[in-house]
Protein backbone atom coordinates (compact mmCIF):
# COMPACT_ATOMS: atom_id res chain seq x y z
CA UNK A 1 0.00 0.00 0.00
CA UNK A 2 0.98 3.53 -0.47
CA UNK A 3 -0.51 6.71 1.33
CA UNK A 4 0.69 10.21 0.65
CA UNK A 5 -0.45 13.12 2.15
CA UNK A 6 0.00 16.63 1.66
CA UNK A 7 2.52 15.53 -0.35
CA UNK A 8 4.55 18.38 -1.97
CA UNK A 9 8.19 18.26 -3.81
CA UNK A 10 9.85 21.11 -4.97
CA UNK A 11 13.17 21.85 -7.23
CA UNK A 12 15.65 23.95 -6.05
CA UNK A 13 16.77 26.19 -8.75
CA UNK A 14 20.82 27.36 -8.66
CA UNK A 15 20.93 30.96 -6.99
CA UNK A 16 23.27 32.07 -9.72
CA UNK A 17 21.64 34.55 -12.25
CA UNK A 18 18.89 34.24 -10.13
CA UNK A 19 16.64 37.05 -12.16
CA UNK A 20 17.47 36.01 -15.43
CA UNK A 21 17.11 32.06 -14.76
CA UNK A 22 14.12 33.28 -13.22
CA UNK A 23 12.60 34.92 -16.32
CA UNK A 24 13.79 32.07 -18.41
CA UNK A 25 12.59 29.40 -16.44
CA UNK A 26 8.48 31.35 -15.65
CA UNK A 27 8.53 31.51 -19.63
CA UNK A 28 8.32 27.74 -19.60
CA UNK A 29 7.11 26.49 -16.72
CA UNK A 30 4.54 29.50 -16.22
CA UNK A 31 2.96 29.67 -12.67
CA UNK A 32 4.95 26.49 -11.39
CA UNK A 33 7.99 28.75 -11.19
CA UNK A 34 8.63 30.64 -7.29
CA UNK A 35 11.76 32.71 -6.60
CA UNK A 36 14.60 29.79 -6.02
CA UNK A 37 12.21 26.51 -6.62
CA UNK A 38 9.98 25.04 -8.91
CA UNK A 39 7.05 23.00 -7.76
CA UNK A 40 6.81 20.03 -8.86
CA UNK A 41 3.82 18.46 -6.99
CA UNK A 42 1.66 20.38 -4.71
CA UNK A 43 -0.47 18.88 -1.91
CA UNK A 44 -0.94 15.87 -2.98
CA UNK A 45 -2.64 13.46 -1.66
CA UNK A 46 -3.98 9.56 -2.86
CA UNK A 47 -3.97 6.24 -1.26
CA UNK A 48 -3.09 2.94 -3.60
CA UNK A 49 -4.31 -0.05 -2.47
CA UNK A 50 -4.03 -3.60 -4.03
CA UNK A 51 -4.05 -2.56 -8.11
CA UNK A 52 -3.04 -0.98 -11.27
CA UNK A 53 -2.90 2.60 -11.34
CA UNK A 54 -1.93 4.59 -14.58
CA UNK A 55 -0.62 8.18 -14.05
CA UNK A 56 -1.26 10.80 -16.76
CA UNK A 57 -1.20 14.05 -17.98
CA UNK A 58 1.31 15.93 -20.21
CA UNK A 59 5.29 16.65 -20.07
CA UNK A 60 6.36 18.18 -16.55
CA UNK A 61 2.64 17.96 -14.80
CA UNK A 62 4.58 15.70 -12.30
CA UNK A 63 3.89 12.38 -13.35
CA UNK A 64 7.19 10.82 -13.01
CA UNK A 65 8.42 13.55 -9.77
CA UNK A 66 5.60 11.12 -8.06
CA UNK A 67 7.13 7.86 -9.00
CA UNK A 68 10.24 9.07 -8.09
CA UNK A 69 8.86 10.38 -4.23
CA UNK A 70 6.81 6.41 -4.01
CA UNK A 71 10.98 4.80 -5.12
CA UNK A 72 12.51 7.02 -2.45
CA UNK A 73 14.94 8.55 -4.73
CA UNK A 74 13.45 11.84 -3.61
CA UNK A 75 12.47 12.71 -0.45
CA UNK A 76 9.15 14.83 -0.48
CA UNK A 77 9.39 19.10 0.84
CA UNK A 78 6.49 18.65 2.90
CA UNK A 79 3.77 16.03 3.67
CA UNK A 80 4.10 12.20 4.73
CA UNK A 81 5.04 9.30 2.15
CA UNK A 82 4.06 6.04 3.93
CA UNK A 83 5.31 2.77 1.99
CA UNK A 84 4.87 -1.16 3.01
CA UNK A 85 6.33 -3.39 0.68
CA UNK A 86 9.46 -3.87 -1.93
CA UNK A 87 10.04 -1.85 -5.07
CA UNK A 88 10.98 -2.28 -8.48
CA UNK A 89 10.82 0.08 -10.89
CA UNK A 90 11.59 1.18 -14.51
CA UNK A 91 12.09 4.73 -13.89
CA UNK A 92 14.50 6.88 -15.61
CA UNK A 93 15.33 6.89 -19.63
CA UNK A 94 19.10 5.48 -18.96
CA UNK A 95 17.46 2.78 -16.41
CA UNK A 96 20.17 3.46 -13.98
CA UNK A 97 23.23 1.76 -16.50
CA UNK A 98 26.52 2.05 -16.66
CA UNK A 99 27.44 2.67 -20.34
CA UNK A 100 30.77 1.83 -19.96
CA UNK A 101 29.74 -1.76 -18.06
CA UNK A 102 28.55 -4.86 -20.71
CA UNK A 103 25.23 -5.68 -20.85
CA UNK A 104 25.56 -8.69 -18.45
CA UNK A 105 27.81 -6.80 -16.19
CA UNK A 106 24.72 -4.46 -16.11
CA UNK A 107 22.22 -6.71 -14.73
CA UNK A 108 25.02 -8.29 -12.41
CA UNK A 109 25.04 -4.53 -10.99
CA UNK A 110 21.21 -4.17 -10.96
CA UNK A 111 20.98 -7.35 -9.11
CA UNK A 112 23.69 -6.10 -6.82
CA UNK A 113 21.87 -2.69 -5.85
CA UNK A 114 18.47 -4.96 -5.12
CA UNK A 115 20.21 -7.21 -2.61
CA UNK A 116 20.03 -10.41 -4.12
CA UNK A 117 22.75 -12.48 -2.84
CA UNK A 118 25.52 -13.85 -4.88
CA UNK A 119 24.31 -17.04 -5.29
CA UNK A 120 21.06 -16.42 -6.41
CA UNK A 121 22.34 -14.08 -8.53
CA UNK A 122 24.38 -15.84 -10.94
CA UNK A 123 21.08 -18.37 -11.87
CA UNK A 124 19.47 -15.28 -12.45
CA UNK A 125 21.74 -13.75 -14.70
CA UNK A 126 21.51 -17.24 -16.87
CA UNK A 127 17.42 -16.77 -17.33
CA UNK A 128 17.48 -12.57 -18.04
CA UNK A 129 20.51 -13.58 -20.70
CA UNK A 130 18.59 -15.49 -22.80
CA UNK A 131 14.97 -13.60 -21.93
CA UNK A 132 16.71 -10.51 -23.67
CA UNK A 133 17.74 -12.61 -26.79
CA UNK A 134 20.66 -10.26 -26.81
CA UNK A 135 22.64 -12.39 -28.04
CA UNK A 136 26.63 -11.84 -28.36
CA UNK A 137 25.82 -7.66 -27.64
CA UNK A 138 25.29 -8.82 -23.98
CA UNK A 139 29.16 -9.10 -24.30
CA UNK A 140 29.70 -5.47 -25.17
CA UNK A 141 29.47 -2.10 -23.60
CA UNK A 142 25.84 -1.05 -23.36
CA UNK A 143 27.04 2.31 -24.44
CA UNK A 144 26.75 0.45 -28.08
CA UNK A 145 23.20 -0.17 -27.45
CA UNK A 146 20.13 1.21 -29.19
CA UNK A 147 17.48 2.49 -26.47
CA UNK A 148 15.42 -0.50 -27.75
CA UNK A 149 18.30 -3.20 -26.39
CA UNK A 150 18.59 -0.87 -23.36
CA UNK A 151 14.82 -1.27 -22.88
CA UNK A 152 14.99 -5.12 -23.29
CA UNK A 153 18.08 -5.18 -20.39
CA UNK A 154 16.35 -2.85 -18.70
CA UNK A 155 13.03 -4.57 -18.80
CA UNK A 156 13.96 -8.21 -18.38
CA UNK A 157 16.20 -7.32 -15.23
CA UNK A 158 13.16 -5.39 -13.49
CA UNK A 159 10.92 -8.66 -14.76
CA UNK A 160 13.21 -10.82 -12.42
CA UNK A 161 13.25 -9.15 -9.26
CA UNK A 162 10.37 -9.98 -7.48
CA UNK A 163 8.49 -6.82 -5.41
CA UNK A 164 5.44 -5.65 -4.20
CA UNK A 165 5.42 -2.38 -6.02
CA UNK A 166 6.35 -1.98 -9.75
CA UNK A 167 6.79 1.09 -10.83
CA UNK A 168 6.91 1.80 -14.57
CA UNK A 169 7.25 5.37 -17.02
CA UNK A 170 6.57 5.10 -20.40
CA UNK A 171 7.80 1.33 -20.37
CA UNK A 172 6.70 0.54 -23.70
CA UNK A 173 7.40 3.87 -25.81
CA UNK A 174 10.75 2.74 -26.97
CA UNK A 175 10.38 -1.52 -27.62
CA UNK A 176 9.70 -2.33 -31.13
CA UNK A 177 5.95 -3.80 -32.46
CA UNK A 178 7.43 -7.75 -32.13
CA UNK A 179 8.96 -6.78 -28.68
CA UNK A 180 5.70 -4.70 -27.51
CA UNK A 181 3.53 -8.09 -27.86
CA UNK A 182 6.34 -9.84 -26.27
CA UNK A 183 6.82 -7.37 -23.23
CA UNK A 184 2.21 -6.99 -22.81
CA UNK A 185 1.78 -10.90 -21.99
CA UNK A 186 4.86 -10.96 -19.95
CA UNK A 187 3.83 -7.33 -17.93
CA UNK A 188 0.60 -8.73 -17.14
CA UNK A 189 1.88 -11.52 -15.81
CA UNK A 190 4.36 -9.76 -13.80
CA UNK A 191 1.51 -6.68 -12.16
CA UNK A 192 -0.28 -9.43 -11.37
CA UNK A 193 2.89 -10.96 -8.87
CA UNK A 194 2.73 -7.18 -7.65
CA UNK A 195 0.50 -5.89 -5.33
CA UNK A 196 0.39 -2.19 -6.45
CA UNK A 197 1.48 -1.37 -10.05
CA UNK A 198 1.94 2.32 -11.00
CA UNK A 199 2.13 3.38 -15.01
CA UNK A 200 2.79 6.85 -16.07
CA UNK A 201 2.28 7.13 -19.23
CA UNK A 202 1.36 9.64 -22.77
CA UNK A 203 -0.94 6.49 -24.00
CA UNK A 204 -4.55 6.97 -22.56
CA UNK A 205 -5.88 4.26 -24.85
CA UNK A 206 -3.67 1.72 -23.17
CA UNK A 207 -3.42 2.63 -19.74
CA UNK A 208 -7.34 2.48 -20.05
CA UNK A 209 -6.78 -1.35 -20.71
CA UNK A 210 -5.14 -2.07 -17.48
CA UNK A 211 -5.42 0.08 -15.21
CA UNK A 212 -7.97 -0.15 -12.14
CA UNK A 213 -7.58 3.60 -11.52
CA UNK A 214 -6.33 6.49 -13.70
CA UNK A 215 -4.79 9.89 -12.02
CA UNK A 216 -4.73 12.57 -14.14
CA UNK A 217 -2.09 15.77 -13.27
CA UNK A 218 -1.44 18.79 -14.89
CA UNK A 219 1.02 21.59 -13.28
CA UNK A 220 1.94 19.33 -10.10
CA UNK A 221 -1.82 18.93 -9.11
CA UNK A 222 -4.27 16.37 -9.41
CA UNK A 223 -6.46 17.38 -11.84
CA UNK A 224 -8.95 14.43 -11.83
CA UNK A 225 -9.19 10.68 -11.15
CA UNK A 226 -11.10 8.27 -13.16
CA UNK B 1 22.51 8.01 15.25
CA UNK B 2 21.04 6.86 11.68
CA UNK B 3 24.52 8.36 9.94
CA UNK B 4 26.53 5.34 11.33
CA UNK B 5 23.82 2.73 11.29
CA UNK B 6 24.10 3.04 7.31
CA UNK B 7 28.27 3.57 6.85
CA UNK B 8 27.69 -0.33 8.98
CA UNK B 9 25.13 -1.13 6.42
CA UNK B 10 27.81 -0.34 3.41
CA UNK B 11 30.33 -2.37 5.36
CA UNK B 12 27.54 -5.43 6.13
CA UNK B 13 26.74 -5.60 2.28
CA UNK B 14 29.59 -4.67 0.31
CA UNK B 15 28.94 -6.22 -2.66
CA UNK B 16 27.84 -2.75 -4.43
CA UNK B 17 31.04 -0.69 -3.48
CA UNK B 18 33.67 -3.75 -4.41
CA UNK B 19 31.77 -4.42 -7.94
CA UNK B 20 32.11 -0.83 -8.86
CA UNK B 21 35.75 -0.29 -7.47
CA UNK B 22 37.36 -3.21 -9.53
CA UNK B 23 34.93 -2.59 -12.37
CA UNK B 24 36.26 1.16 -12.35
CA UNK B 25 39.93 0.19 -12.08
CA UNK B 26 39.20 -2.15 -15.35
CA UNK B 27 37.75 0.30 -17.05
CA UNK B 28 40.18 3.51 -15.89
CA UNK B 29 42.85 1.50 -17.73
CA UNK B 30 41.10 -0.90 -20.45
CA UNK B 31 43.31 -1.46 -23.47
CA UNK B 32 46.51 -0.47 -21.23
CA UNK B 33 49.56 -3.05 -21.03
CA UNK B 34 50.83 -2.09 -17.30
CA UNK B 35 46.92 -1.42 -16.07
CA UNK B 36 46.85 0.48 -12.59
CA UNK B 37 51.02 0.06 -12.43
CA UNK B 38 50.84 3.44 -15.30
CA UNK B 39 50.00 5.21 -11.82
CA UNK B 40 53.16 3.64 -10.07
CA UNK B 41 55.08 5.06 -13.47
CA UNK B 42 53.97 7.92 -13.18
CA UNK B 43 54.88 8.34 -9.31
CA UNK B 44 58.37 7.08 -10.07
CA UNK B 45 58.74 9.51 -12.93
CA UNK B 46 58.49 12.20 -10.09
CA UNK B 47 60.45 10.48 -7.60
CA UNK B 48 63.44 10.00 -10.02
CA UNK B 49 62.99 13.76 -11.73
CA UNK B 50 63.39 15.18 -7.47
CA UNK B 51 65.74 12.25 -6.20
CA UNK B 52 68.00 13.40 -9.31
CA UNK B 53 67.45 17.56 -8.50
CA UNK B 54 68.41 16.21 -4.72
CA UNK B 55 71.84 14.15 -6.09
CA UNK B 56 72.62 17.35 -8.37
CA UNK B 57 72.09 20.35 -6.20
CA UNK B 58 72.27 19.00 -2.76
CA UNK B 59 74.37 17.02 -0.33
CA UNK B 60 74.14 13.52 -1.60
CA UNK B 61 75.29 11.40 1.65
CA UNK B 62 71.67 10.81 2.63
CA UNK B 63 70.75 9.97 -1.16
CA UNK B 64 69.43 6.22 -0.63
CA UNK B 65 67.11 7.22 2.45
CA UNK B 66 66.06 10.52 1.17
CA UNK B 67 64.46 8.80 -2.29
CA UNK B 68 62.92 6.01 0.04
CA UNK B 69 61.51 9.17 2.15
CA UNK B 70 60.58 11.01 -0.83
CA UNK B 71 58.71 7.24 -2.26
CA UNK B 72 56.73 6.82 0.97
CA UNK B 73 55.52 10.37 0.94
CA UNK B 74 55.13 10.98 -3.05
CA UNK B 75 53.05 7.42 -3.01
CA UNK B 76 50.59 8.25 -0.08
CA UNK B 77 50.12 12.14 -1.41
CA UNK B 78 48.62 10.66 -4.27
CA UNK B 79 46.35 8.24 -3.25
CA UNK B 80 45.45 10.91 -0.53
CA UNK B 81 44.81 13.32 -3.30
CA UNK B 82 43.50 11.22 -6.17
CA UNK B 83 41.00 9.95 -3.30
CA UNK B 84 39.64 13.48 -2.31
CA UNK B 85 39.88 14.79 -5.66
CA UNK B 86 37.61 12.11 -7.50
CA UNK B 87 35.29 12.77 -4.29
CA UNK B 88 33.95 16.16 -5.76
CA UNK B 89 32.85 14.74 -8.86
CA UNK B 90 31.15 11.36 -7.21
CA UNK B 91 27.64 11.92 -7.38
CA UNK B 92 27.52 13.86 -10.90
CA UNK B 93 29.03 10.62 -12.19
CA UNK B 94 25.99 8.71 -10.68
CA UNK B 95 23.35 10.51 -11.59
CA UNK B 96 21.91 8.03 -13.85
CA UNK B 97 21.75 5.27 -10.94
CA UNK B 98 20.43 7.34 -8.67
CA UNK B 99 17.51 9.10 -10.59
CA UNK B 100 16.25 5.60 -11.03
CA UNK B 101 16.44 3.82 -7.99
CA UNK B 102 17.49 5.18 -4.23
CA UNK B 103 20.79 3.94 -3.45
CA UNK B 104 22.89 5.10 -0.27
CA UNK B 105 25.19 7.13 -1.34
CA UNK B 106 27.44 6.22 1.50
CA UNK B 107 28.24 3.10 -0.85
CA UNK B 108 30.07 5.40 -3.45
CA UNK B 109 32.11 6.88 -0.36
CA UNK B 110 33.41 2.96 0.49
CA UNK B 111 33.76 3.04 -3.36
CA UNK B 112 36.27 6.06 -4.28
CA UNK B 113 38.53 5.45 -0.99
CA UNK B 114 38.84 1.75 -1.92
CA UNK B 115 39.77 1.91 -5.65
CA UNK B 116 42.03 4.65 -4.86
CA UNK B 117 43.22 1.84 -2.03
CA UNK B 118 44.10 -0.82 -4.46
CA UNK B 119 45.80 1.75 -6.98
CA UNK B 120 48.04 2.74 -3.91
CA UNK B 121 48.76 -0.71 -3.05
CA UNK B 122 50.11 -1.18 -6.65
CA UNK B 123 53.18 0.82 -5.22
CA UNK B 124 53.71 -1.32 -2.04
CA UNK B 125 56.13 -3.32 -3.69
CA UNK B 126 58.47 -0.20 -4.72
CA UNK B 127 58.32 0.78 -1.25
CA UNK B 128 59.28 -2.44 -0.08
CA UNK B 129 62.26 -2.83 -2.44
CA UNK B 130 63.27 1.00 -1.32
CA UNK B 131 63.00 -0.15 2.20
CA UNK B 132 65.33 -3.00 1.79
CA UNK B 133 67.85 -0.77 -0.43
CA UNK B 134 67.62 2.01 2.15
CA UNK B 135 69.46 2.43 6.04
CA UNK B 136 66.24 2.04 7.66
CA UNK B 137 65.55 -2.00 9.33
CA UNK B 138 62.24 -3.71 9.78
CA UNK B 139 61.21 -3.14 13.15
CA UNK B 140 58.03 -4.27 15.24
CA UNK B 141 57.06 -0.33 15.35
CA UNK B 142 56.74 -0.25 11.18
CA UNK B 143 53.51 -2.05 12.14
CA UNK B 144 52.13 0.93 13.70
CA UNK B 145 51.75 2.16 10.12
CA UNK B 146 48.78 0.14 9.39
CA UNK B 147 47.52 2.11 12.79
CA UNK B 148 48.10 5.39 11.09
CA UNK B 149 46.75 4.03 7.57
CA UNK B 150 43.68 3.05 9.47
CA UNK B 151 43.33 6.56 11.16
CA UNK B 152 44.14 8.13 7.66
CA UNK B 153 41.43 5.62 5.83
CA UNK B 154 38.74 6.81 8.94
CA UNK B 155 39.74 10.53 8.52
CA UNK B 156 39.57 10.11 4.40
CA UNK B 157 35.72 8.41 4.48
CA UNK B 158 34.52 11.20 6.96
CA UNK B 159 35.90 13.90 4.96
CA UNK B 160 34.92 12.25 1.92
CA UNK B 161 31.32 12.04 2.80
CA UNK B 162 31.46 15.86 3.22
CA UNK B 163 33.11 16.95 0.46
CA UNK B 164 30.82 14.44 -1.87
CA UNK B 165 27.65 16.07 -0.67
CA UNK B 166 28.64 19.49 -0.15
CA UNK B 167 30.40 19.63 -4.10
CA UNK B 168 27.05 18.32 -5.47
CA UNK B 169 24.81 21.42 -3.55
CA UNK B 170 27.62 23.66 -3.86
CA UNK B 171 29.48 23.55 -7.28
CA UNK B 172 32.23 25.96 -6.56
CA UNK B 173 33.35 22.83 -3.93
CA UNK B 174 35.18 20.95 -6.22
CA UNK B 175 36.98 23.94 -7.56
CA UNK B 176 37.85 24.93 -3.70
CA UNK B 177 38.84 21.68 -3.21
CA UNK B 178 40.98 20.89 -6.09
CA UNK B 179 43.25 24.24 -5.06
CA UNK B 180 43.37 23.06 -1.81
CA UNK B 181 44.92 20.26 -2.31
CA UNK B 182 47.40 21.60 -4.71
CA UNK B 183 48.35 23.82 -2.32
CA UNK B 184 48.55 21.36 0.56
CA UNK B 185 51.36 19.30 -1.92
CA UNK B 186 53.62 22.30 -1.19
CA UNK B 187 52.45 23.01 2.08
CA UNK B 188 53.50 19.71 3.28
CA UNK B 189 56.36 17.76 4.15
CA UNK B 190 55.98 16.06 0.77
CA UNK B 191 59.12 17.22 -1.17
CA UNK B 192 60.70 18.57 1.78
CA UNK B 193 61.69 17.90 5.33
CA UNK B 194 60.65 19.33 8.54
CA UNK B 195 63.97 20.17 10.01
CA UNK B 196 64.87 22.50 7.10
CA UNK B 197 62.24 24.79 8.27
CA UNK B 198 62.10 27.00 11.38
CA UNK B 199 60.58 26.03 14.31
CA UNK B 200 57.53 28.87 13.99
CA UNK B 201 56.95 26.87 10.55
CA UNK B 202 57.34 23.35 12.02
CA UNK B 203 54.89 24.71 14.92
CA UNK B 204 52.24 25.90 11.85
CA UNK B 205 52.75 22.36 10.52
CA UNK B 206 50.77 21.09 13.41
CA UNK B 207 47.52 22.64 12.00
CA UNK B 208 48.05 20.97 8.87
CA UNK B 209 46.03 17.94 8.81
CA UNK B 210 47.49 16.37 5.99
CA UNK B 211 51.12 16.59 7.99
CA UNK B 212 49.23 14.68 10.32
CA UNK B 213 47.86 11.50 7.74
CA UNK B 214 51.88 11.21 6.27
CA UNK B 215 53.29 11.15 9.55
CA UNK B 216 51.06 8.60 10.73
CA UNK B 217 52.33 6.24 7.82
CA UNK B 218 55.67 7.31 6.80
CA UNK B 219 57.20 7.97 10.67
CA UNK B 220 57.33 4.34 11.80
CA UNK B 221 57.89 3.13 8.19
CA UNK B 222 61.12 5.16 8.47
CA UNK B 223 61.83 3.87 12.23
CA UNK B 224 60.99 7.35 13.29
CA UNK B 225 58.59 6.01 15.78
CA UNK B 226 58.46 8.77 18.77
CA UNK B 227 55.93 11.30 20.40
CA UNK B 228 55.14 13.22 17.39
CA UNK B 229 53.26 10.13 16.25
CA UNK B 230 51.31 10.40 18.95
CA UNK B 231 50.77 13.41 19.22
CA UNK B 232 49.54 13.08 15.39
CA UNK B 233 47.52 10.02 16.46
CA UNK B 234 45.42 12.24 18.51
CA UNK B 235 45.25 15.00 16.21
CA UNK B 236 43.37 12.46 13.67
CA UNK B 237 41.12 11.60 16.52
CA UNK B 238 39.78 14.35 17.51
CA UNK B 239 39.26 15.99 13.27
CA UNK B 240 37.80 12.00 12.86
CA UNK B 241 35.18 13.43 16.30
CA UNK B 242 34.91 16.72 14.89
CA UNK B 243 33.97 15.99 11.46
CA UNK B 244 31.93 13.35 12.48
CA UNK B 245 29.58 15.76 14.30
CA UNK B 246 29.48 18.02 11.30
CA UNK B 247 28.56 14.74 8.96
CA UNK B 248 25.52 13.93 11.31
CA UNK B 249 24.29 17.49 10.53
CA UNK B 250 24.82 16.78 6.87
CA UNK B 251 23.63 13.39 7.18
CA UNK B 252 20.00 15.09 8.74
CA UNK B 253 19.31 17.41 6.98
CA UNK B 254 21.16 17.49 2.85
CA UNK B 255 22.03 13.68 2.23
CA UNK B 256 18.25 12.62 0.84
CA UNK B 257 17.68 16.55 -0.86
CA UNK B 258 21.27 15.93 -2.56
CA UNK B 259 19.45 14.08 -5.30
CA UNK B 260 17.69 17.20 -6.35
CA UNK B 261 20.54 19.38 -7.15
CA UNK B 262 22.47 16.77 -9.59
Amino acid sequence: MIILENVCLNYPISNKNLSIRKNIVSGIFGSNVKNDYIEALKEINLKFENGVYGLSGSNGSGKTSLLKLVAGIYPPSSGKIEVSGSISSMIDINFGFNPELTGVENIEFRLIVEGIKKHQRESMIEKIKHETELGEYLYLPIKTYSTGMRFRLAFFTSLYIESDILLLDEWIGVADQKLRDKVDKLIFERIAKSKVTLIASHNLERMQKICNKIVFFEKGEILKIT
Amino acid sequence: MNYLKEFFKCFSYPDIWIFYSHKNIILKYKDTILGPFWNVINSIFLISVLSLSYFLFLDPDNFKNFVYRLSISVFFWLFISASLNSFTSLLEDKKDLLNEKKVDVKNFVCENIYTNFLIFLHSIPIILILLFVSDFKFQLSLLFALLGLLMVLINLTLIGYFIMIMSAIYKDVKKIVENLVYAFFFATPIIWSESIVSENIQKILYFNPFYHFIVLFRDPLMNNFNERFYVSFFICLLLIVTIFFINLRINKRLENKTILYL
